[in-house]
């Protein structure tokens, strides 16, 4: 209907305003209309009784003057006269008149005495009509009249009439003005005459007449007029008896002849005969009359009222601005309650709609407050309880939530404990293995490289092979102890790779010059077979070295002569990763099973190899979500193969560390090789004591007495024989230094040297030149710079000699112990 | 050639022998103790060297032992000579602040390096 955004308090105010006020203002107007009528009511009823009082009032006045005369003529004293007369006793007539008179007089001053009543004149006529007796009252003195002031009254119709009259009847005559001396005084006087027939026996003695005046009941009328209405009185001819104006009254006696038919023409009604009634008028006027009718009158009297004009709507106006008043007051007093019914209303919904609010953000102690018993009230403890129970539900669900968050905690700590006893159990297992074989590895690597501690008694050979023996198979032991931890620790989850960019030349480089150790004598290449500038790959450096470590060491193994291949190329985002080698190759039944050591042995398969380490290779591989594959053909070689994801560019920015340095921040000092790559925890070492040197000796013997030499002073040493392989070598493994003997075969020693100075890759690797020349004067005529001349040892020479000289070259200090 | 004074806290006594074995064929001093009480009735005097084995009486004291040490004696490098050798090992190892890890089975060459690294 409406869609006016009001607040709930002012559309229950606007609505108990409707509700109330319409019938307030209803009633109000039928109030009006009912109080006008009952006004009108009570006028009519207050007019009504003003002109009965008022006609009541006259009455009584005519009643006494009858009565009066009723007296008088029934006195004593008059009947005595009136005998007198009819038996013509003169003598006592005289008495008696005299009589009357005093009787008369006393009687007109007492009436005057008394108030408003006051005869003119009492008089009584004879039967010609002459006055007999007459009484005046004249400027407020009564006296009876004398000789010639008593004249005849045989024509006035009040005598005549009266003739006619039996005992007791009264005649009234009209109100008339007084002009009994042949003029009408001023101010006029109106004047009421009652006569009644005087007779002794059968004769008639005379007429008893009274003059009263008018005056006295005419005031009654016009001292009753009030401002709210106008009161007057007219004869049966309409001629005004009483009226406010004077100017109207006895028109015909006074020559203005104004009558009401004249006047008032639209109250000639009143003239009806009707005794008493009201009309309404139009323009909102009424009249009321009453008719008088004397006993015995020849007349008849009609009192008049008539409200003003403004009297009646004044009253309605007067009624109307009361009602409205208090219609206005109620509606005051209705807004009020209106206003306190909507507040007492709205403030509790108003209070709800906020709680409800703070309950539904979560401020579940919020509470409505009750402000009664009524619906409303039961709707707030409702949503109270509601609220309660929410809060209830809640702290019931977080007991729960932080109930079953201690029990998880408690199952993962039991967890925790128990990977935490599992890793105890390794590194214990570890500690108690390696113990014990601490004894044979130290033991007969003292006997075979720490002469001064057998007082340099020389351990005869035929020992010492043996003794070699048992030095490689506690290393062998010691590999398969590490392994087989190894796989405990990728089987248990304990490994976590170290994700990183990692430069797969220098890994390859790394694994090839560690391999290169491995071939010994066995006529065998290794050979690189990649790009010189690779893509970053991703991955753990360390692990991958452990993989192609353990792949090259068992190619190197189990080839006896040929090649081993290191090759890498990317495919779709991947780098393909071979090691291959023209070896023995693996039989079919094997390849199945042949990363699974634990397989082998149940189906009672036998490959000769070094333990666990493919196991490990595959489980590394996998890690780095790619998978180790074995192609193989007996007698002819293995290839293995692994993938490795190219390290993306988000991987590349996210790393600003270079791969080498964090890979070999990581290499541990001591212990076996294996064990070096076995450990991913970072150590800082000098690296620079770790210098590759490439040995190009002929002579066997010479060659691995070099080759022990350096080894002990700390050197990486990759040997060649092959003058073919020398710029292949260096460049591929990055050698530090090249030690070269002059007398290989194939070419002269100077021609090695030349070629090396002149190839770009070489050129910068220091060279030491061994040679049995005395005079090597061709160096002189050398025309490469002083840098690059080689330094010359002249065989024979001390082991002290050549270390010093390699030392000089790298820039390094000494590296052997003193 | 400069004599070190090393003191060796060992409970194995065939390493001890070992180690022992080794040093006597240099200008050095060796002295094994087995526990940490013995050895601080060694430290009344100068020590160049400490060489700390983890593992003591199936314990691994060697870590306290090694962080009194760099708390008594800051500038003395300590040594451990240990086959504990797993990740978690040799973290806590270098956070207890071992200088560096011998680890067993070890090369009588690479005791020779060490004690060598040492001696300047």
């Amino acid at each position: 209907m409406f869609n006016i955004n009001l607040s709930l308090r002012v559309k229950l105010l606007l609505l108990f305003l409707v509700i109330a006020v319409t019938p307030v203002i209803v009633t109000g107007l039928v109030a009006i209309q009912l109080t006008s009528n009952l006004a009108f009511q009570q006028v009519i009823t207050t007019q009504q009784s003003k002109l009965e009082n008022l006609g009541i009032e006259i009455e009584r006045f005519l009643d006494t003057t009858l009565s009066d005369l009723r007296i008088l003529a029934g006195s004593g004293t008059m009947t005595n006269l009136a005998t007198a007369i009819a038996e013509g006793e003169s003598l006592r007539l005289q008495v008696l008149r005299g009589a009357l008179e005093d009787e008369l007089v006393n009687f007109m001053a007492q009436r005057q005495l008394s108030g408003d009543l006051v005869y003119d004149h009492v008089r009584f006529l004879n039967p010609n009509g002459f006055e007999f007796v007459r009484i005046d009252s004249v400027d407020g003195a009564v006296r009876a009249a004398r000789g010639s002031t008593l004249n005849t009254r045989a024509n006035e119709s009040y005598f005549r009439d009266a003739l006619t009259l039996e005992v007791g009847d009264i005649l009234v005559s009209p109100i008339e003005i007084f002009d009994e001396f042949g003029r009408i005084p001023t101010p006029y006087r109106p004047v009421l005459r009652y006569s009644t027939p005087i007779i002794a026996g059968d004769t008639l003695v005379g007429v008893l007449i009274t003059d009263v005046r008018a005056e006295g009941f005419l005031n009654i009328v016009s001292n009753s007029v009030s401002p709210d209405d106008e009161v007057f009185m007219v004869d049966q001819s309409g001629t005004y008896l009483s009226h406010p104006n004077p100017d109207l009254l006895f028109g015909e006696v006074l020559g203005t002849n104004a009558t009401i038919a004249q006047t008032q023409p639209e109250l000639s009604f009143v003239l009806d005969g009707t005794n008493a009634a009201y009309r309404d008028l139009s323009d909102n006027r009424s009249a009321f009359y009453r008719t008088i009718a004397p006993e015995g009158a020849l007349f008849r009297w009609v009192l008049v009222s008539q409200p003003t004009a403004g009297y009646l709507s004044a009253l309605t106006e007067q009624t109307t601005t009361v009602l409205i008043t208090a219609v206005l007051v109620v509606m005051v007093l209705v807004a009020m309650a209106s206003l306190f019914v909507s507040r007492s209303i709205s403030r509790p919904i108003v209070n709800l709609t906020q709680v409800a609010q703070s309950i539904t953000s979560g401020k579940y102690d919020q509470r409505v407050t009750i402000s009664n018993s009524d619906e409303i009230g039961t709707l707030q403890s409702s949503v109270n309880t509601m609220a309660a129970q929410i809060k209830q539900a809640i702290e019931t669900l977080e007991d729960r939530v932080s109930e079953r968050t201690v029990q998880l905690d408690a199952a993962r700590q039991v967890a925790e404990s128990a990977s935490s006893a599992k890793s105890e159990f390794l590194s214990n297992m570890s500690h108690e293995l390696r113990t014990p074989l601490n004894m044979v590895i130290g033991y007969t690597s003292s006997m075979l490289t720490m002469p001064q501690m057998y007082d340099y008694i020389d351990l005869p050979e035929i020992y010492r092979k043996d003794i070699a023996i048992i030095q490689g198979n506690g290393q062998h032991l010691l590999g398969l102890i590490t392994d087989i931890l190894d796989l405990s620790k990728i089987e248990a989850g304990k490994i976590d790779l170290q994700l990183q960019p990692i430069n797969l030349n220098e890994i390859f480089r790394g694994v090839i010059a560690t391999a290169i150790g491995l071939v010994k004598d066995k006529p065998l290449q290794l050979r690189p077979n990649f790009a010189d500038d690779l893509p970053p790959a991703w991955g753990d450096p360390l692990r991958i070295r452990q993989v192609l470590l353990n792949l090259l060491s068992n190619a190197i193994k189990f080839t006896q002569s040929g090649t081993v291949a290191v090759s890498a190329h990317t495919e779709s985002g991947c780098f393909m990763i071979a090691v291959s080698d023209t070896g023995m190759g693996i039989p079919q039944e094997s390849l199945g099973v042949i990363f699974d050591r634990f397989a082998q042995i149940q189906n009672n398969i036998t490959i000769q190899g070094t333990g666990l380490g493919l196991d490990i290779c595959q489980r590394l591989v996998q890690m780095h979500g790619g998978e180790l594959t074995v192609e193989s053909v007996v007698g002819k070689g293995s290839t293995f193969r692994f993938t490795l994801p190219v390290a993306s560019a988000e991987q590349l920015t996210a790393f600003a560390l270079p791969a080498k340095t964090s890979e070999l921040n990581r290499l541990q000092v001591g212990g076996s090789p294996s064990e070096k790559l076995a450990d991913t925890q970072p150590e800082p070492i000098d690296w620079s004591a770790f210098r590759t040197i490439l040995l190009v000796v002929e002579d066997s013997f010479l060659r691995g007495t070099l080759h022990r030499i350096l080894e002990t002073a700390s050197y990486v040493v990759f040997e060649t024989n092959q003058a073919a392989e020398i710029r292949e070598f260096a460049t591929s493994l990055s050698v530090d230094a090249i030690l070269l003997d002059d007398d290989i075969s194939a070419k002269a020693g100077f021609d090695v040297l030349d070629d090396l100075q002149t190839h770009p890759t070489t050129q910068a690797i220091p060279v030491v030149l061994l040679t049995a020349s005395d005079n090597p004067a061709s160096l002189k005529d050398n025309p490469l710079s002083s840098n690059t001349v080689p330094r010359v040892l002249k065989k024979p020479f001390q082991a002290e000699k050549m270390l010093t000289a390699l030392q000089k070259l790298l820039g390094q200090s000494h590296p052997e112990k003193g | 050639m400069i004599s070190m004074r090393i003191l060796y806290i060992e409970d194995n006594a065939d390493d001890a022998l070992l180690v022992n074995r080794y040093v006597r064929t240099t200008p050095h001093e060796l002295i094994i103790v087995e526990t940490m009480d013995a050895a601080r009735s060694m430290l009344e005097t100068k020590v160049d060297l400490f060489l700390v084995d983890l593992m003591l009486n199936q314990q691994r004291t060697g870590l306290e032992i090694a962080r009194a040490l760099r708390q008594s004696h800051p500038n003395i490098p300590v040594v451990a000579v240990t086959a504990l050798t797993t990740a978690n090992d040799l973290a806590q190892a270098r956070a207890a602040g071992f200088h560096e890890i011998l680890v067993k089975p070890f090369q009588i060459g690479d005791l020779a390096d060490l004690i060598q690294r040492y001696t300047q």
